[in-house]
């Protein structure tokens, strides 16, 4: 049984407390809002109330002449309006409720406010489409000129396995089943924040920012300046949760408070207000899902034929990269033989959708998930026996064709479900009767293809110093989001040189200072992302090895026979031969030689001879992904370059009467691959699956005609700790070497089937099943949203 | 608008200055007083990473008015370190049993601890959890925050 | 944010006259709760006040006190203060529990009773059992000292019958006698932290042969203002409990929202679970079975 504890580390695969922890409990870590500068502006936005309209004019005099307030722009005033990526830095077109239409600096908070109220916009309301089927009507208005009929088509992917037809006709029963979720706040705890300085010598434009990707959001900098990317640097200050959420609108917020800082020639900070944040950042993509399933009936699935529409809201730029993902999903973790699936995205005039933890999985496995347990009745098979028969296994074809090794998916699953009870529970459950409490049971499962995959380019670099006392310093494009990157990447850095946890220091991320590995999304960071930093600390090693053999710390004859030892006594060292450097290792700071290990120098030792015969003590590396090749017509080839697997059993007491949902114990499974820290990977798990609690029961950004009935955490609801569930984990790990030491994802899928075990166990309790997320008060007592 | 000349005690020194007298506890704080441990999340008191201690009991500083604290005795989380500048059990605590992630509501949550375990040593899980419940954590899913409380529990009794 | 002056009366009198002088620009604050947040969204119902009175330094607006035949408690008593009060755990439990229920212990360590009565948002967990107990509220103002039934002093969400210069004191019932019986029930979405979606109080006397002699049933979230259900609770006046009984009881608590406020949006929701809690609270009261478990 591969559950975690059964690896041999030095560094890695264990408990280690988190290097930055003591900053944030002492309350000195610096989060952008946290900044000052001297003679610094607030910044401020100035906000359309109107879904879809033009701006005919906008009165800015009144505004400008207010004492205390330095600069107010427009559209027409800044050099690029539009960003690189369908944003608008300032817009006189709005497209959804929370468009910029001015962008305001002044000397404190009341002037902001007092100079944003005295701005006059004249605006013409144009007509306006919310939901994706007024945005596909014909002659529907256009949310953007240059997509005609509001499908973002850039967003399109279609699965073509086999032939569905055939394999609906070889069915013995077939269902079809719609479901919908919804639109989700990130909620992180800390609001955007951004402070922009220009230096007054040669203009170079520096923003410390709560940014999640600080080249994603130089990129926004540099082009609403107009200025080379070199003339930018953005400095990630220790951010307040992300969970995808900080990437497009610190962009935007970084670029506006640049744009004043600039027409001011004073340090400008923006912190977003919880509201402007409900408001301006995105949110995660509602589904809707179509899908028809056959399966004989021996339990095997013949063939499922899906359409996954999602809602992109006024902007875009994730949706093409997130539908890519979905349609490699579309299917789950099963093995069928024929897929037709069809994914895209619709404009309408509301809220941005964007990256959120999962990137399409939650809303995936929710509808997958329960259209299994769903077709696992009608066949009268019980749903653990069904999962088996068509889950992935070793040598197994997914929806892409892409042939799947090292899975222990169906291990899991044997696993939980045991060790849950699952299906003694479930038919005991289903014959409730006279009681008001239900209780119910459901099992979900996922799988995620790790990083990038074909979507994207899943390269990344690392920069490894070593100094002149042995403390190391290592950095990476890749950041710190509080998921634990810095101590994650400190010990795979300590596990690669050798060297112990607390020499090494993170540098976070400064885009002046390292090269640009990509965002850190896709739960790519440690898995994927880490390679570089394991392959340039093992370089360094090898090279610092070197070193000690050139400098003669190990002094050799001409027959490279070791003559004497300058760091510590030893009894004979006559005859002992240095063949190369593999005679050599480096472990918890000692330089020593394997087989006399007595023979052997600190490495501080080391890094000082180095530093005084000008040695090279640094490393950058480079690690290129994986070519993965993909039919763009049918989505066939290969996708990912491996998979993490994972199965969670929820229970619930359902309060009939009320429609309450009591999620009361969750059990959650996660092949990791290899376990990195313990307790980071638990934290993830544990923070995963109250999140997913939340979206499954509680959460629910409402949007009406553009406006959001939700916008502050009075009716927006998480779970508290009063609510959290009962939470067991159990980490499992396998011989899969792709990821950096084995690591596969785990970020995500921490939260993806969380919401989706919870809507079987409902279904479970009630006999009913809520196909339209979430599972709140109305809709489990009417079965049917409230309004 | 006259400004209101507050005199109280912070972090156990007799503090005095002006303040605006619609300003909240927190804006004094963090903008006045350059005390930026003290978090703002959503400033209607929902999140409670504004969460400070006065008088022995927690209250959000974002809906508490400033002028208000006149003769209280107010402390922040950069008050609880021991005098030497070292970290309180409760803050070690949380760093040994990863309680804390990215940290934004760890010094909320951390004051809602010292009044709990100030006034309640040996709380069962139940008075864990509702002392924390105004306590909003997007990261930890809560878990090892409360083993990080019983830790410090533990610890503080000795 | 709206900006304001701030103003520390040192006596109740001193109130008064800060309320006389700064009319309808002025507003009082107790624990800030609710008053700094609705400035800071810059609520319309406050955008004249331009004056905030402080109340929380005035002594002897602070208190629980158990007379012979009635209990009185401040206006400036804190949610928390109520929860722990050995006084009201014995006499009026429900209301401590409806108290426990408000918010999160921040909320109830500065939020007050008499700012909750004051504020007076249809979901104000105080009141509900405060009206279930036909509390009357004394008033002072710079005439003098003026009582009045909490049902009448709150006219409107968020309206109450106070004059320009004057202001909550106290809010006071009668004692519970041995044969009372009191519960309070809460429907929030989550367990803490959680505006309520529907409470129901209920306070009950039985006779010596356990006949139900009077009989105070008042739901929260159904009605702009809480108010007793005068009709159902006729129904049940020397009754015996009874599963039938209390079935009708819930249905015509249902009927009488239902004519009161309309077949609305909400009602298809309101209208079963109105009768499950109205159920659950008299059980609850009667430390009978609330429901299977």
């Amino acid at each position: 049984m591969p559950l975690y504890g059964h690896k041999k580390y030095n560094s890695i695969n264990k408990h280690e407390p988190r290097i930055d922890g003591l900053a944030k409990a002492m309350g000195t870590a610096n989060y952008a809002a946290d900044l000052s500068y001297p003679h610094m502006l607030l910044g401020g936005m100035l906000r359309s109330n109107f879904p879809s309209a033009r701006v005919i004019s906008i009165n800015i005099e009144k505004a400008k002449k207010l004492d205390g307030v330095h600069s107010v722009l427009t559209a027409k005033d800044i050099p690029k309006a539009k960003s690189w990526s369908n944003y608008m830095y300032i817009t006189d077109q709005v497209r959804y409720v929370g468009d910029v239409v001015a962008i305001v600096a002044a000397e404190t908070k009341e002037m902001l406010e007092e100079a944003l109220s005295l701005i006059e916009v004249e605006y013409e309301e144009l007509p306006a489409v919310f939901t994706v089927e007024e945005a596909l009507k014909d002659n529907a208005h256009k949310v953007h000129e240059h997509y005609p009929n509001n499908i973002f088509t850039e967003s399109e992917y279609n699965i073509l396995k086999g032939d569905v037809n055939k394999g609906f006709e070889d069915a013995d029963i077939i269902i079809e089943r719609e479901y919908e979720t919804q639109y989700v706040e990130h909620s992180y705890i800390e609001p955007e924040a951004c402070l922009a300085v220009q230096d007054a010598n040669d203009g170079e434009m520096t923003v410390y920012a709560s940014a999640q990707s600080p080249f994603f959001t130089r990129r926004y900098i540099a082009d609403a300046l107009q200025v080379p990317v070199k003339d930018v640097r953005v400095v990630q200050q220790t951010i307040g949760g992300t969970f995808g959420g900080k990437e497009e609108a610190i962009g935007l917020i970084s670029a506006r408070a640049a744009l004043l800082a600039k027409a001011t020639n004073r340090p400008v900070k923006i912190v977003m207000s919880r509201k402007e944040s409900f408001y301006e950042s995105a949110k995660r993509h509602p589904f809707k899902f179509n899908y028809k399933i056959g399966a004989k009936k021996s339990g095997e699935i013949t063939a499922i034929q899906g359409e996954l529409i999602c809602n992109s809201g006024a902007y875009n730029n994730q949706t093409q990269f997130m539908n890519w993902r979905a349609s490699v999903h579309s299917a789950g973790p099963y093995a069928i033989p024929n897929v037709k699936t069809k994914t895209f995205g619709v404009f309408t005039n509301n809220i941005h959708s964007g990256a959120f933890r999962g990137y399409s999985s939650p809303q995936l496995i929710f509808a997958q998930e329960q259209l299994m347990d769903e077709l696992a009745d009608e066949l009268e098979i019980d749903p653990v026996e069904f999962r088996l028969i068509n889950c992935l296994k070793n040598g197994s074809l997914t929806a892409t064709s892409q042939e799947v090794n090292n899975v222990i998916l169906d291990e899991i699953i044997k696993y939980t479900t045991n060790q849950t009870n699952y299906s003694s529970k479930r038919n005991e459950y289903k014959l409730q009767e006279n009681k008001i409490i239900k209780k119910g049971i459901g099992m979900a499962l996922a799988y995620r293809g790790c990083g990038f995959g074909a979507e994207s380019v899943d390269s990344s670099g690392a920069l490894i110093i070593a100094n002149e006392d042995g403390s190391v310093m290592i950095s990476s494009g890749l950041a710190e989001n509080g998921q634990g990157l810095k101590t994650a990447f400190a010990q795979i850095a300590s596990e690669g040189l050798g060297v112990s946890l607390e020499s090494i220091r993170f540098h976070g991320a400064d885009t002046h200072l390292t090269t640009d590995s990509g965002m850190t999304v896709a739960s790519r960071s440690t898995a994927i992302g880490a390679k570089s930093m394991r392959t340039a600390a093992e370089k360094l090693k090898r090279l610092m090895i070197k070193n000690a053999i050139e400098l003669s710390v190990f002094p050799t004859d001409s027959t490279n026979t070791i003559k004497e030892l300058r760091a510590t006594p030893h009894g004979s060292s006559k005859g002992i031969t240095l063949a190369d450097i593999d005679d050599i290792d480096i472990i918890n700071g000692i330089v020593f030689h394997k087989k006399y290990p007595h023979i052997k120098v600190s490495f501080a030792d080391l890094c000082v001879s180095c530093l005084w015969a000008g040695k090279q003590m640094a490393i950058y590396d480079w690690v290129e992904a994986e070519k993965l090749i993909q039919d763009h017509h049918t989505g066939q080839g290969k996708t990912f370059p491996n998979y993490s697997y994972g199965c969670v059993i929820a229970e619930v007491e359902v309060d009939i009467e009320t429609g309450y949902v009591d999620v009361v114990e969750v059990t959650s499974s996660h092949d990791v691959g290899t376990v990195i820290n313990s307790s980071l990977a638990r934290g993830q798990i544990y923070g995963g699956i109250v999140m997913g609690q939340g979206f499954g029961v509680l959460e629910e950004v409402e949007v009406n005609k553009g406006q959001l009935r939700q916008h502050n955490f009075d009716n927006y609801l998480m779970p508290t700790s009063v609510d959290r569930p009962k939470m067991n984990i159990n980490l499992f790990e396998c011989d899969d070497d792709t990821g950096t030491y084995g690591a596969k994802s785990l970020g995500e899928p921490a939260t993806e089937a969380v919401a989706a075990a919870i809507a079987n166990a409902v279904a479970n309790a009630t006999g009913n099943r809520i196909r339209h997320n979430p599972a709140d008060l109305e809709k489990v007592l009417l079965g049917r949203k409230l309004r | 608008m006259n400004k209101i000349q507050l005199k109280f005690t912070l972090n156990g020194k007799l503090t005095s200055l002006l303040v605006k007298p619609y300003a909240r506890l927190i804006d004094v704080l963090r903008d006045d007083l350059g005390l930026t441990g003290t978090k703002e999340g959503c400033a209607i008191g929902e999140c409670g990473a504004c969460t400070v201690i006065v008088n022995n009991l927690t209250v959000n500083s974002c809906h508490t008015l400033a002028a208000q604290m006149e003769g209280k005795d107010v402390v922040t989380i950069e008050g609880i370190a021991t005098a030497k500048g070292d970290p309180h059990i409760i803050q070690e605590a949380y760093v040994e049993k990863n309680g804390i992630q990215c940290g934004f509501c760890t010094p909320g949550f951390i004051m809602s601890t010292k009044a709990l375990l100030d006034k309640n040593p040996t709380p069962t899980r139940k008075e864990i959890d509702i002392a924390i419940s105004g306590n909003i954590c997007r990261c930890t899913g809560y878990e090892q925050i409360v083993e990080a409380i019983e830790l410090a529990a533990e610890r503080l009794k000795k | 944010m709206y900006t304001f002056d701030y103003h520390r009366p040192k006596n109740k009198r001193e109130v008064c006259e800060l309320l006389a002088e700064y009319k309808d620009t002025a507003k009082l604050i107790a624990g800030g709760t609710d008053l700094l947040v609705q400035m800071f969204e810059q609520s319309d119902r406050l955008i004249n006040i331009k004056n905030v009175i402080d109340l929380t330094h005035i002594k002897d607006l602070n208190y629980i006190v158990e007379g012979k035949n009635i209990i009185r408690i401040g206006a400036m008593t804190t949610h928390t203060e109520i929860v722990e009060s050995d006084i009201l755990k014995k006499f009026v439990s429900f209301l401590s529990e409806s108290s426990f229920l408000i918010g999160s212990p921040k909320i109830r360590n500065t939020g007050t009773v008499g700012g909750n009565i004051s504020n007076a948002s249809p979901a104000a967990d105080s009141v509900v059992p405060l009206i279930a107990l036909n509390a009357k509220v004394k008033i002072l103002g710079l005439s003098g000292e003026r009582e009045e039934l909490l049902s009448d002093f709150i006219k409107n969400p968020y309206d109450v019958d106070l004059k320009e210069d004057e202001f909550l004191t106290e809010i006071y019932f009668d004692k519970p006698k041995k044969n009372d019986y009191n519960a309070f029930v809460k429907l929030g979405r989550r367990k803490a932290m959680a505006i309520s979606r529907m409470t129901v109080a209920v306070t009950i006397r039985l006779s010596e042969s356990g006949l139900f002699e009077s009989v105070t049933i008042v739901p929260g979230c159904i009605f702009p203002v809480p108010k007793r259900l005068f009709s159902v609770e006729k129904l049940m006046i020397g009754e015996k409990v009874s599963d039938k009984l209390l079935e009708r009881v819930s249905k015509e608590a249902a009927k009488f929202m239902i004519e009161t406020t309309g077949r609305r949006w909400s009602t298809p929701y309101k209208e079963p679970v109105l009768q499950s809690l109205t159920n659950r609270a008299i059980r609850k009261a009667l430390h009978m079975e609330v429901h299977d478990e």
